[in-house]
């Protein structure tokens, strides 16, 4: 085992969450290659040094308190309001109805547009999941939804629910593709959270998967934005469309053409109108008509 | 029917028995649960939040959930995942919140009715010398900065797995995703600790802290 993927593993390894062969095979090399076993060494010095912050004990009279609260019917404060009871303003459900119908036509216009997303990852890959053809496109149009929207701050939400819409889909067609999606989410949480290093690790990682990464495409882009947070500048149309016009693959254009439109009206309803209220949607029925 | 639940035979029930005993209409079931995972969930929300008074409101909401949803437990299942998966709920709930009022949660500065700021005005323990006490305390001080320094994901799988000793498996029950995405924020979680950390844990280990 070469020592990068050793050290990929110690964390695991301290925690005992390997398998007892790849537990002796780093047991062995720790103890052949003296990089890696001060790399080991300061990790168990970090983790003694993080027992600094101590645990507290339940302050008296908790237990009796919770009890007492409980008894008297307090319900928590999160809870205490369903949802489905607050009150929406009318104007904010138009805006919403807005919005819906602009997502829709955006998925819409990439099951009509046969070849809309295609990635750069070869043929195989799509041939490989050819079953799933549409729910694939459906997945990249919401990556390039969210690249659109980029990690601004107001959308957070939307970009969330887009995120949720990524993950269904792509745990409808297979556990790998799952992981892989759930591996993309996290280099955009780290990359909104300022940990631009750790998620281009990780979109290394999506570049290079075998078999490739459906949304590899979008890698680039994902990057781009990471710049952005760097700079603390918004990622915006234009960065978006300077990046989708330059690559080589034409396909691309038309894409950004078509959608700017749209992308421009969706991005302007959501300055006043709060996403979180948005009413979910439908997408399965979209893409299977049975 | 519940013979199982029966409190007096030698060893005492499992956390998935009080609940069942606490489903059926048996309250003492209830504050069994709170005195055994009291300290864990406040703590849990503590390290998640570096705000002792609002991790005790957190540790207090926890258990009137689980009092208010006790028909949704699924005794089958874990006890201490389901509260876990509260509390890290109900802390998501608050950073949605603070997010939108703007205020930063990770403030690491020593709140009131913090039990550092407690022990700070009662020096009466005789064990450490100042020195080394001040040591300590600066030490604990950098920890929390560390590990509130962390995105919300990473810190809530840290926190399960270092200071909680929840397994990968656990880990992942609570939180709602895989084995090997806990393991990723884990090893990503640890590798910001170290950069954080790795002079002065060198130091403690030095001085046989």
């Amino acid at each position: 085992m070469k020592c990068k993927a050793v050290r990929k593993q110690l964390t695991a390894y301290v925690d005992g969450e390997l398998d007892e062969q790849t537990r002796e095979v780093l047991k062995t090399h720790l103890n052949l290659c003296s990089e890696c076993s001060l790399d080991y060494d300061a990790m168990r010095k970090t983790l003694a040094a993080a027992r600094a912050w101590e645990p507290s004990r339940l302050p008296g009279g908790f237990t009796e308190a919770v009890c007492e609260r409980a008894a008297r019917g307090d319900r928590p404060r999160s809870l205490r309001v369903p949802p489905s009871l607050v009150p929406v303003p009318r104007l904010a459900w138009q805006v919403g109805a807005a919005c819906l119908i602009l997502v829709v036509g955006l998925v819409l216009g990439a099951l009509i547009r046969p070849r809309a997303v295609e990635p750069e990852a070869g043929p195989e890959a799509v041939a490989a999941q050819e079953g799933h053809r549409e729910a694939l496109e459906i997945l990249a149009e919401l990556q390039r939804l969210k690249l659109v929207l980029g990690l601004r701050e107001r959308t957070e939400h939307i970009v969330a629910a887009h995120s949720d819409m990524q993950r269904r889909l792509a745990a409808s067609i297979s556990p790998e593709l799952a992981e892989q999606v759930a591996a993309y989410h996290e280099a955009e949480a780290l990359i909104a959270a300022g940990w631009l290093d750790e998620a281009d690790a990780i979109l290394d990682d999506l570049e290079s998967a075998q078999p490739p990464f459906v949304l590899a495409p979008y890698v680039r882009l994902t990057r781009l934005a990471a710049r952005c947070v760097r700079d603390e500048r918004p990622f915006g149309l234009s960065d978006y469309t300077a990046v989708v016009l330059r690559s080589p693959e034409r396909v691309y254009e038309a894409i950004a053409k078509q959608s700017q439109a749209l992308a421009s009206a969706y991005i302007e309803a959501l300055e006043t109108f709060d996403p979180a209220k948005l009413p979910p949607l439908r997408l399965r029925e979209l893409w299977s008509p049975e | 029917m519940n013979s199982q639940l029966e409190l007096d035979v030698g060893t005492p029930p499992s956390d998935e028995e009080l609940m069942r005993a606490f489903q059926n209409g048996r309250d003492g079931g209830f504050a069994e649960l709170v005195m055994r995972h009291g300290a864990k969930v406040l703590n849990y929300a503590w390290r998640l939040t570096d705000d002792f008074a609002l991790a005790q409101d957190v540790a207090q909401e926890t258990f009137l959930a689980v009092y208010t949803r006790k028909d949704t437990f699924d005794s089958r299942r874990s006890f201490p995942a389901w509260l876990y998966r509260i509390a890290s709920n109900l802390c998501r709930m608050e950073w949605r919140r603070r997010r939108r009022t703007t205020a930063p949660m990770s403030g690491s500065s020593v709140a009131v009715g913090d039990p550092a700021a407690l022990a700070a005005e009662t020096v009466a323990d005789p064990g450490p010398s100042p020195a080394e006490w001040a040591n300590r305390r600066e030490l604990e001080h950098r920890v929390r900065r560390a590990v509130v320094e962390l995105p919300e994901k990473l810190r809530m799988v840290f926190v399960l797995s270092f200071y909680e000793g929840l397994a990968y498996k656990a880990i992942s029950d609570v939180l709602g995703c895989s084995i090997g995405t806990v393991a990723s924020r884990k090893h990503l979680a640890m590798r910001h600790l170290r950069k954080r950390l790795g002079a002065v844990a060198g130091e403690l280990l030095g001085r046989g802290a």
